[in-house]
């Protein structure tokens, strides 16, 4: 029976001397295990010479700053003057856009007088419309008001010519913002979920199932105790044997599995538990 | 550079040494632990605690085998210490008789690639894959493997057996 053995040839002139690539983070975490010592005596003198360069340079920068601080807080009348340096620029930028505006209205006012007949009509229609809307005139203001709610779920609520006043604006908005960061309605559906399944194939609890109830738009997740997904299903009747995605069979230990899904009443329903997997 | 020099530099700490003793060694030995361990996150953790072993042992060395030998040796049994934390195994495996078939269609072997052998061991169960592992691609003895798992020799007899026949039968199926 010794004399030729197929399998045994097979497998080991194949496999004894394969090779599979290591990623780098492995030598990376060994280097740092066996010690210091090595990282020592492998540092070069270049290196050497580089880190003693770069230490003085941070000396040396250390040492600028320290002054250059010294010197601003003798002159604080700079930063008073950038204050109104800014103001300036500020009431330059209004006028900008006043500036910005009102050539347009020259612009289409002049082209009216070239075609007059046509253009003439829509030329109110336009003004009322800059005029009104408190988006489209000012969007600077409204939107740094309005900071941490979403402007396109406002303009979105809200059609802009219908709206004429900031102060409406706003009582929308408070009265909006508490519901839109409401939870959706939860279902009332119990269900006892399995927490420990034992996939080694004797037939007893070899698959992991979850009891039959009315649910549509159905998830499920399963995570290992390091948060990655080892296995996913959309569907209700799912029968898992305990082989991950990426066609291992998962080990022994803890996982966690999220259910998310929809009653027959549209209600949300989302549940999850730990589940032991045991050989 | 010779395996005597580097391992000379490595026990010094030169620690470029070090870096070109893994590279040359690594990539077998990782394959190595895919084909105990199955699974690439844990071989890549016994492949790791292996050369942490093997740089910490490197002055025991007495050169007196092959240097990849010696290294195999460690990472195998990194593995099998690290399954045996997983999991008891092969506990209640009788000594059995075997069917045996012919072995003449080795033109199978040809279209076979190292890849789908890998493949084939890593869906072995674990009393299967240990003993077949250990008995066909390392070597050992059923005498030393018996040692080293705890178990009979006529067990890792038979284990290896059925481990063969599983694996023919895969083959042939293809």
């Amino acid at each position: 029976m010794e004399e030729k053995d197929f399998i045994k040839d097979l497998f080991q002139e194949k496999l004894s001397n394969f090779e599979t690539p290591v990623r780098p983070e492995v030598w990376s975490s060994v280097s740092s295990s066996i010690g210091a010592s090595a990282a020592s005596t492998g540092l070069s003198l270049i290196a050497k010479l580089i880190i003693g360069t770069s230490l003085t340079a941070a000396v040396a920068t250390g040492i600028w700053f320290a002054v250059s601080n010294s010197e601003n807080e003798i002159k604080p009348e700079q930063e008073t003057t950038k204050i109104e340096k800014s103001s300036d620029t500020e009431t330059k930028e209004e006028s900008r856009i006043k500036e910005i505006n009102q050539p347009k209205f020259s612009d289409v006012q002049i082209k009216t007088e070239a075609d007059k007949f046509i253009l003439l009509p829509p030329e109110p229609e336009f003004n009322f419309e800059t005029d009104e809307n408190p988006f489209d005139a000012t969007p600077n203001n409204s939107i740094s008001e309005f900071k941490g709610i979403d402007s396109k779920e406002v303009k979105d609520l809200i059609p802009p010519l219908e709206v004429n006043t900031n102060p409406k604006v706003e009582n929308v908005i408070s009265n909006q913002n508490p519901n839109s960061k409401q939870s959706p309605i939860q279902s009332d559906i119990k269900i006892s979920l399995p927490n420990v399944f034992t996939p080694n194939g004797d037939g007893n609890n070899d698959f992991f199932t979850i009891p039959k109830v009315d649910l549509t738009d159905f998830s499920l997740v399963i995570l290992d105790e390091k948060g990655k997904t080892i296995f996913t299903s959309t569907d209700l009747d799912f029968n898992w044997d305990g082989t991950t995605l990426n066609g291992e069979k998962a080990s022994a230990g803890n996982y966690v599995y999220f259910i998310t899904a929809k009653d027959l009443s549209g209600k949300s329903f989302t549940k999850y538990s730990n589940l032991s997997i045991r050989y | 550079m010779e395996d005597y020099e580097l391992v000379r530099q490595c026990i010094k700490g030169n620690s470029r040494a070090q870096k070109a003793l893994f590279d040359k060694y690594a990539p077998k030995m990782f394959s190595v632990c895919m084909r105990y361990m199955k699974k690439t996150e844990e071989s890549e953790d016994v492949l790791q605690d292996s050369f942490v072993k093997i740089f910490s042992k490197l002055s025991d060395f007495k050169y007196e085998g092959v240097l990849e030998g010696w290294i195999r040796r460690i990472v195998v049994n990194s593995c099998l210490d690290q399954i045996r934390k997983n999991s008891k195994f092969l506990n209640d495996v009788q000594a059995e008789e075997v069917e045996y078939k012919l072995e003449q269609n080795s033109f199978i072997a040809e279209n076979l690639m190292a890849e789908d052998l890998m493949i084939l061991i890593q869906r072995m169960p674990d009393g299967y894959r240990i003993v077949f592992n250990m008995f066909a691609i390392e070597g050992y003895s059923h005498q030393e493997i018996a040692a080293q798992l705890g178990i009979t020799e006529s067990t890792s007899k038979s284990q290896y057996l059925r481990a063969r026949a599983y694996l023919r039968d895969r083959i042939e199926k293809r």
